[in-house]
């Protein structure tokens, strides 16, 4: 980098030693870098653990939302079933009413 | 858009920085272009080649820890801020070898000449001998602008950027530091005449 005519350095620096500083900082640096990536990485694993049990609740939540009925839609259904089956099974609506609760 | 290997040939590594690559990988190109550069910055203030090594590898490894908050917007700043890292951790590297904590930095000159001494190559030119027992001998605020004013050509802007110095008293402690330099060398002169 020095102009020419411009007084160089005296100091005494055999082959290879300048290369061997360089590659020591570039090792250097590396290390730090994989340490940072590995001490990052158990973290990205919490992150998606997390990110897998919510999207399993919502799955599911959808899932048991979608196969459950509420009292009133229970009871029309139920009146939808002709009366003489209704009579056949002895069913009885009415008793039924108290144990029904919301899913 | 420069490759890789442009961008090593001569390209922006700014730009990298901004674009947020890689730290290692921009951290690797700087290493490139400005290992050899900062060393002998490094080489020219701690003066052992051990101590100089250790200061290269705590700079790169500063520079990668800090680069996120690199703000510059040229190759120019990046360089200055390199030499800024560089420099504290030269300084900081001297302040260790301290006898005293209370003492200045100028105290470990002694150390650095009789080091200087075991450092010179055998075939080196007997007029930079000269000059850089001169230069070591200088009290730190003169070497520091000395030196990143004759070796590494930086402007006096830039070297207020890197030291904290002021322009103004970075030119007065570059006149004091010629002034000796020159007194220095006349006088080794004289004492080889007699």
């Amino acid at each position: 980098m020095m102009k020419r005519g411009k007084i160089g350095m005296p100091y005494r620096l055999s082959e290879g030693e300048l290369e061997q500083a360089l590659g020591r900082a570039r090792h250097a640096v590396a290390e730090i870098h994989n340490n940072e990536s590995r001490m990052r990485r158990p973290i990205v694993w919490r992150w998606a653990v997390a990110a897998s049990l919510v999207i399993a609740a919502a799955v599911g939540w959808a899932v048991v939302a979608e196969q459950s009925v509420t009292y009133d839609e229970f009871i029309a259904q139920m009146r939808e079933i002709p009366q003489d089956m209704l009579y056949d099974m002895s069913v009885d609506i009415v008793e039924y009413e108290s144990d029904i609760t919301l899913l | 858009m420069q490759t890789k290997l442009e961008i090593t040939q001569g390209g922006d590594i700014v730009r990298l920085i901004r674009a947020g690559e890689d730290r290692a990988q921009v951290l690797d190109l700087i290493i490139s272009r400005y290992g050899e550069r900062l060393y002998w910055h490094l080489r020219r203030i701690v003066v052992l080649h051990e101590e100089a090594e250790d200061a290269l590898q705590d700079t790169f490894v500063a520079a990668y820890n800090a680069i996120g908050g690199f703000r510059g917007e040229s190759e120019g700043s990046l360089i200055v801020w390199l030499y800024r890292i560089a420099t504290n951790m030269a300084i900081k590297m001297l302040r260790r070898r301290r006898r005293s904590i209370f003492v200045s930095i100028d105290a470990v000159g002694a150390d650095l000449l009789a080091d200087y001494e075991t450092q010179i190559a055998p075939d080196a030119d007997e007029i930079a001998v000269r000059l850089q027992r001169a230069v070591v001998a200088l009290p730190m605020k003169q070497k520091l602008v000395f030196n990143l004013r004759y070796y590494d050509e930086l402007s006096f802007e830039d070297i207020s950027q890197a030291t904290g110095m002021s322009v103004a008293t970075l030119k007065v402690n570059y006149h004091y530091a010629v002034k000796r330099i020159k007194e220095q060398v006349t006088a080794f002169d004289y004492d080889e005449e007699r």
